[in-house]
């Protein structure tokens, strides 16, 4: 359980992720040669590689809060000590939670809009709810990964950031 | 009131470490909140509009692509070709660095996309020939904005078309001033590196044609990708498509030095660093429109241009204007916003509009280095795996470098008109 | 004081923005500016959807956009994509102003748009840079622009063409490229975004008219005062008037300077223009049947005639 648990908590986004970014690779390419060597293209490729790359940037969104990737301004942080740190960084990390939280639920208003007026994507023809609600998931899994990253700082202390993690 | 909104609470979420884009995107809800006349649709619809875009998935696949091509040894060996034929000159790999930002603008319109596939190549090599790494990241930052300069540049059809002005007559304007901007950051590169040790590549000593010999499928890549765009076969877009799918069978195949199971690793870890950067994207669209429904830009351009008559001063003030305007706004948006507001101005006083056209997307063009706010900066830090904080401090002298090349275009109209005269018989 | 923010997509230089000008001018003035209007061109709000949508949610009041790009939000429009409906603009504006195009105004309340008018960019063209085209024949293995839209794809592969599924702003460099050989738009769009500088020929094949849908916000519109409302009225059914007229001298103009810049430019015999549309409309009927609604087809197609 706790294992099949932790599997989620790592390659959730990454799965998705990965097969986003290879359905883009395919479907641009394919649309290449299919106009290269059949001198047709693939009407919905366009839009498919689009909406693909809507989720694959989103779903990153979120995932980045795992990885502490999200770029910040740490000036404040750098000359802070280490308690303050905690502080500062806590507060910001509940700003973002606040802004997921509140992105999750503007998700969730566009896309029941986009459903009541049948609102469709013009070359897929299919509901533009299905856009839209990238940005629910992401707004949900985003406030989910911001509250295991408050837990680490406050809890465990752990307010290192990515580029420190590297360099 | 709103300006105090929308820009308080930006700087000072950014002060206590929120992350750019959620600050940006904050300081919009709050705005939109106290604007009676928006609602907070415009926020969570701009977040997908803003993404919703088949340019910005060049920038995705051109990191993907440039990843591959740094890992799978195309990289190095287009390197060692530069070193053999450049190697020991001033500045050597920053110039190299520089010159490929020049070449690779002629197949992206986007800062970002430079930024991205040179930055991945380069950026390694560079720190291992001894150069600082967030001195690095500020210049491939500072080289990428050459890519709205050199055509093709969708900012210039929107500026053309604005200011109804040839397309192709601006195209060929932006040519020289290009080169100009990219030789300014080669001597500036020069003048540091004045002394530095000259770092050779290690491994034996061989001749250039063995060097050339062993490149062979690497130095077809840029011919594949250019080839596809000026024959006609790829939009820029899709050239980038063509370029992770070439990178990789070289790589896989050809050198043999990339396994095929290391690609979902190289997969995710490009689309985070694009993710890190395109969430700030997102958040900007609302910030954008808020800007340009309250019409910030026109009351900044009505008080600057206000002060005078001199036709030297108001260039000068339409150049503050537009750096200013440009870190905080879309280019395009910009281009739309102020190229009617302004353009007006300054052809009275005898500048011509293909001329103040290069100005402006120069001045913009800077605006992407320029923080807190710069789609460049993000990204070369992103590339670079460097704090934003890092690059910000390593950056100002690019900028000032880049500020000294504009000012030269601006005071001699005869950089960007001599061509399209050339060869347009263009009459300005 | 009410103001009325209206954006859209099309540079000053249009007849649309300079109509929307017309518009502000007269409504301010016989409001005694108890109305203001404020105008955003150029796409500076967003794309013609995006700005819809903005209209939709209340967050503008006003937008313009082609048909084509707005049948994704009201299905009914696509009865419009058909290829030679319309003989010429009187008999296109007899119908858009009588109850069939009433009917279609209708239609988009639902969606949450009240529907001002048709303003047009009148009869599309084709500019390319291969031959003149003359024939049906001429069409067969020609690399133009489509929207990205499936409807047009498919009438366009009818004829042999290979549609390009590219952005408005993807054509002029794509041209310049050779990626395409040709585009099909209004003449004075040929003439405002400049793709007579990389264009040899234009074929006057006016095989679509293309309105301009002028809307506004169903909320914001039932929320302005009786008084307000029919004033606001006779002054836009004014504008759509003049938007007409300029746009019929724009697309003159345009054709004389694109003549003057040495495009050469040739008329589609009319059988061949005849045997165009029917191929093209052949191969979408069913797909425009079925997306607008039998019934609904049926009674428009009936007011045609
Ligand atoms: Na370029
Ligand atoms: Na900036």
């Amino acid at each position: 359980m706790g294992k099949a648990f932790r599997a989620v908590e790592k390659y959730f986004e990454p799965a998705i992720i990965v097969a986003m970014l290879g359905a883009i690779i395919v479907l641009v390419f394919a649309d290449v040669v299919a106009r290269f060597a059949m001198s047709t293209s693939i009407a919905p490729a366009n839009e498919m590689a689009r909406l693909a790359f809507v989720y694959m940037i989103y779903f990153g969104v979120s995932y980045a809060i795992r990885e502490r990737r999200h770029m910040r301004v740490t000036l404040l942080l750098d000359m802070a000590p280490p308690a303050l740190r905690r502080v500062l960084l806590a507060l910001a990390e509940t700003v973002f939670l606040g802004y997921s939280a509140f992105v999750c639920w503007l998700g969730v208003v566009i896309t029941a809009n986009a459903v009541d007026r049948g609102q469709i994507l013009t070359a897929t023809e299919w509901p533009t709810a299905v856009l839209y609600a990238a940005i629910i998931l992401s707004g949900g899994l985003s406030a989910l990964r911001l509250l295991h990253s408050l837990w680490r700082i406050v809890v465990l202390g752990d307010t290192r950031l990515a580029a420190q993690m590297d360099v | 009131m709103t300006v105090a909104i929308l820009f308080g609470s930006f700087f000072l979420l950014l002060a206590i470490g929120v992350p750019i884009g959620i600050a940006l995107g904050t300081a919009s809800l709050l705005a939109i909140a106290w604007i009676p006349f928006l609602n907070f649709d415009l926020y969570a619809l701009g977040l997908v509009s803003g993404i919703d875009s088949f340019t910005l998935i060049a920038v995705v696949l051109f990191t993907l692509a440039g990843s591959i091509m740094a890992q799978g040894g195309i990289s190095r060996r287009l390197i060692a070709v530069a070193e053999s034929f450049f190697g020991g000159a001033p500045g050597d790999l920053g110039t190299v660095t520089i010159m490929a930002c020049l070449f690779f603008a002629a197949i992206s319109g986007t800062g970002s996309a430079t930024v991205a596939a040179i930055g991945l190549a380069m950026i390694p090599a560079l720190t291992a020939r001894g150069y600082d790494r967030a001195y690095s990241c500020a210049m491939v930052a500072s080289a990428g904005s050459l890519g709205v300069m050199i055509p093709p540049s969708v900012v210039m059809i929107v500026y053309a078309v604005s200011a109804q002005v040839s397309v192709t007559a601006l195209f060929l304007a932006g040519v020289i001033p290009g080169i100009a901007i990219a030789l300014a950051l080669i001597a500036y590169n020069a003048w540091t590196r004045r002394g530095a040790p000259a770092v050779r590549s290690t491994g034996p000593r061989r001749s250039r044609l063995a060097i050339l010999n062993e490149a062979k499928a690497a130095l077809l890549m840029p011919v594949v990708v250019l080839g596809g765009i000026y024959g006609g076969i790829v939009t820029p877009t899709e050239s980038s498509a063509v370029a992770v799918v070439y990178a990789l069978a070289v790589s896989v195949f050809v050198y043999r030095e990339l396994p095929l199971r290391d690609v979902p690793k190289m997969m995710l870890e490009s689309a985070l660093l694009v993710s890190a950067v395109l969430v700030i994207i997102g958040a900007s669209v609302a910030f954008g429109r808020i800007i340009a429904l309250e019409q910030l830009p026109q009351a900044l351009a009505a008080a600057v241009t206000d002060l005078t008559q001199n036709r030297y001063i108001v260039l000068i003030a339409a150049i503050v204007l537009l750096l200013i305007v440009g870190t905080f706004l879309e280019t395009l948006a910009a281009i739309v916003i102020l190229t009617p507001v302004l353009l007006p101005i300054v052809t009275v006083l005898g500048i011509d509009p293909v001329h103040f056209g290069i100005v402006m997307i120069v001045s913009l063009a800077i605006g992407f280095v320029t923080p807190p706010l710069g789609a460049n900066l993000f990204m070369a830090a992103q590339v670079g795996g460097i704090p934003f904080d890092a690059i910000v401090r390593r950056i100002f002298p690019w900028i000032v470098t880049m500020i000294v090349a504009l000012l030269l275009i601006a005071a001699w109209p005869a950089l960007s008109l001599i061509l399209p005269r050339l060869f347009l018989g263009y009459a300005g | 004081e009410t103001t009325i923010r209206i954006a859209h997509a099309t540079p000053e230089s249009s007849p649309i923005h300079q109509a929307l000008e017309f518009f502000k001018a007269e409504l301010e003035a016989r409001s005694n500016g108890g109305m203001q209007v404020e105008i955003f061109p150029g796409g500076q709000i967003g794309s013609v959807q995006q700005a819809t949508e903005l209209v939709q949610s209340g967050n503008i009041d006003m937008t313009t956009g082609a048909s084509v790009l707005l049948s994704s939000m009201v299905p009914e429009l696509s009865v419009l994509d058909q290829f030679l409906l319309f003989e010429n603009e009187e008999q296109a504006h007899a119908v858009l102003d009588g109850p069939a195009g009433q009917e279609l105004l209708s239609k988009m309340e639902d969606k949450g748009l009240k529907g001002m008018g048709f303003m047009e960019l009148g009869f599309r063209h084709f500019s390319n840079s291969r031959a003149p085209l003359d024939s049906v024949e001429a069409f067969r293995g020609l690399r133009m622009r489509s929207a990205d839209n499936p409807i047009q794809i498919t009438a366009w592969r009818s004829v042999g063409a290979v549609p390009v599924a590219l952005s408005w702003g993807e054509i002029y460099p794509s041209l310049q490229q050779n990626l395409i050989d040709g585009q099909e738009s209004a003449p004075s769009s040929i003439v405002i975004e400049r793709f007579y500088e990389v264009q040899d020929y234009v074929s006057l094949t006016g095989h679509i008219y293309w309105p301009e849908m002028w809307v506004a916000g169903l909320d914001f519109y039932n929320g302005l005062t009786d008084e307000q409302r029919a004033l606001l009225d006779e002054v836009a059914a004014e504008t759509v008037t003049r938007q007409r007229e300029l746009a019929a001298k724009a697309n003159a103009d345009a054709l004389a300077e694109l003549e003057s810049k040495g495009l050469q430019v040739n008329e589609l015999p009319q059988e061949a223009r005849a045997a165009l549309g029917e191929t093209m409309n052949a191969a979408i009927r069913d797909d425009i049947r079925a997306a607008v609604g039998p019934e609904f087809y049926d009674s428009f197609m009936t007011e045609l005639d």
